[in-house]
C-alpha cells in the first residue's frame, strides 16, 4: 500500500517508534521507515511522505512540518488528540488488530487519486457536517456544534448528498468510515 | 417501446430481456417452454394472462405502468403475486448477495476493512427489509384479505372494528421507501470502493444489487399505486354500507 514510501517517526519513545516501524513493515510494505527524536535534520525527513509524530513535538515544531507532507499524530487513549479538524489520530494503546485497521483507513484516504472522487468537490464545511452526521449526531446538534443555522446544516447536507450519491444517515457513515473521516470508535 | 403481447413466444419474450426470467417463476412458470405462446404458457399454468403481461411489460419498461389495467385484477392475485416477491428477494435474492459477500471477504488476502464495512451494512439492510417484508405479511396483506372477504360477502359487515385498527391510510404513512440504503450500497461500491478486492466478485454483487433495486421499485410501484387505491376503494364501499 505505501511501496516506494517514505516514512518518518518523531518520536521520544523509542519502543513506540519501534513498534511502529514494525508494523508499518510488515504490513504496509513502505519502502524505508526512519526514526528520529528530533524534527527535520536530515535530506530523508524533507522526501518522507508520512510523518508520524507524538501530540507534544506536534504542538512545539508543526511549523517545521512542511504542510505537503502526511502528519499522523500519535495518542495513548481516547481524546488526547488534537481537534477534528487537525491531522489524523492512531491511538497507540489499541491492540495491534486495531492499529492496522486505522491506519489502513489513513493511508487509503490518501490513496484517492485528486480529482477521481467527488470528495475532493466538498467543501472544508460540508466535511464537518458529514463527519458529525456519520458520527450519529441530528441536524439541530450538528446546528449547535458549528453555531451554524439549522437551515444552514440542511442545505449542507443535501449539498452533500447530491455530490456523493448518497442519501441515508447508514451510507454517510460508511463513506466516512471508508474515506477515514471518522473511525469506528468515533460512531455513537 | 413495443409491449410484449399474448401472441408472442414466451422464448423470444426472454430472449428480449433476460431479466424477465425470475419474474416469469413467481408466476410458477418454469423455463423449458419450447415454442409455446405466452397465452398457452399462461392458460396451461391457470394464470391470468393479461395480469401477466400487466407485470412483465411494466416490469420491462420503466415509463410503463397499466395501472388500471391491475387495478381491474382481483386483489388477491396481487396480493399473493406480492407475497412471491418477497419470497424471492428472502429466498434468494438476499442470500445470494449475501454470499457473494463472504466470497468478497473470503477472497481479499490483504487486509481491507472496507469490506467488512460492505457486509455490516448490507446485514443491516437486511434486517430492515425482512421487517418490512414481513410487517406487510402479518399485518397489511391480512388486513387486505378481510377487507376483500368482507367486501365480497353481501350485507353490513359485523366486523366493522377490525376495519378500524388499520386501513389504507396507515399502510401509506408507514410504506417506508425500502430501497434508498440499498441504493446507497451500490453507489459506494461504484465510487468508493477502494484497497485489494475480488473483481469478479465485486461486480457481481454490484450487478445482483442493480437487479434487487429495480425488482423492488418494481414492487413498490405495485404496492402503492395498484394495491393502496384498490383496497381504498373497498374500504371507502364498507363504509357506506
Ligand atoms: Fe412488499
Ligand atoms: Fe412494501
Amino acid at each position: 500500500m505505501l511501496s516506494g514510501m517514505t516514512i518518518l517517526i518523531l518520536s521520544q519513545n523509542t519502543l513506540e517508534a519501534a513498534g511502529l516501524k514494525a508494523i508499518l513493515q510488515e504490513f504496509f510494505s513502505p519502502q524505508r521507515v526512519r526514526i528520529s527524536e528530533l524534527v527535520a535534520v536530515g535530506p530523508h525527513d524533507h522526501e518522507a511522505d508520512y510523518v508520524f509524530t507524538t501530540p507534544e513535538i506536534f504542538a512545539v515544531h508543526q511549523t517545521q512540518l512542511p504542510a505537503r507532507r502526511r502528519v499522523v499524530i500519535l495518542t495513548r487513549g481516547e481524546g488526547t488528540g488534537p481537534a477534528q479538524e487537525g491531522p489524523p489520530v492512531v491511538d497507540v494503546t489499541l491492540p495491534q488488530a486495531q492499529i492496522v485497521d486505522r491506519l489502513e483507513e489513513i493511508f487509503r484516504r490518501d490513496e484517492r487519486p485528486a480529482g477521481t472522487g467527488d470528495r475532493e468537490d466538498l467543501t472544508v464545511r460540508e466535511m464537518d457536517v458529514l463527519r458529525l452526521v456519520a458520527r450519529g449526531f441530528i441536524n439541530k446538534q450538528i446546528a449547535d456544534k458549528l453555531s451554524i443555522s439549522l437551515h444552514t446544516v440542511i442545505s449542507h447536507r443535501k449539498n452533500i448528498t447530491r455530490k456523493l450519491g448518497i442519501r441515508t444517515v447508514s451510507g454517510l457513515t460508511m463513506y466516512a468510515l471508508l474515506n477515514g473521516l471518522i473511525s469506528s470508535k468515533d460512531i455513537r | 417501446m413495443k409491449l410484449i403481447t399474448a401472441n408472442e413466444k414466451m422464448a423470444d419474450a426472454v430472449h428480449g430481456n433476460y431479466l424477465l426470467i425470475p419474474v416469469i417463476n413467481r408466476f410458477g412458470i418454469r423455463l423449458g417452454f419450447g415454442d409455446q405462446t405466452i397465452g398457452a404458457v399462461c392458460a396451461n399454468a391457470g394464470i391470468d394472462t393479461d395480469f401477466f403481461l400487466a407485470i412483465i411489460n411494466a416490469f420491462s419498461n420503466e415509463d410503463y405502468f397499466p395501472a388500471k389495467k391491475l387495478r381491474a385484477v382481483n386483489v388477491l392475485t396481487i396480493v399473493s403475486y406480492l407475497k412471491k416477491t418477497h419470497d424471492y428477494y428472502r429466498r434468494t435474492l438476499i442470500p445470494v448477495i449475501e454470499s457473494y459477500i463472504a466470497a468478497l471477504l473470503a477472497k481479499s488476502l490483504k487486509r481491507n476493512p472496507g469490506l467488512r464495512l460492505v457486509k455490516k451494512f448490507f446485514l443491516e439492510y437486511k434486517k430492515e427489509l425482512f421487517a418490512h417484508l414481513r410487517s406487510e405479511e402479518t399485518r397489511t396483506f391480512p388486513y387486505i384479505e378481510m377487507v376483500y372477504r368482507l367486501h365480497a360477502a353481501p350485507g353490513t359487515p359485523r366486523v366493522r372494528k377490525d376495519l378500524r385498527r388499520y386501513s389504507m391510510d396507515v399502510y401509506e404513512r408507514e410504506h417506508h421507501e425500502v430501497d434508498e440504503k440499498l441504493t446507497d450500497l451500490k453507489n459506494i461500491l461504484i465510487k468508493y470502493i477502494g484497497g485489494e478486492f475480488d473483481d469478479a466478485v465485486c461486480s457481481a454483487i454490484v450487478f445482483e444489487l442493480f437487479r434487487l433495486e429495480k425488482d423492488i421499485l418494481d414492487h413498490t410501484r405495485i404496492e402503492n399505486i395498484v394495491l393502496m387505491p384498490m383496497v381504498a376503494e373497498m374500504e371507502k364501499a364498507l363504509r357506506l354500507r
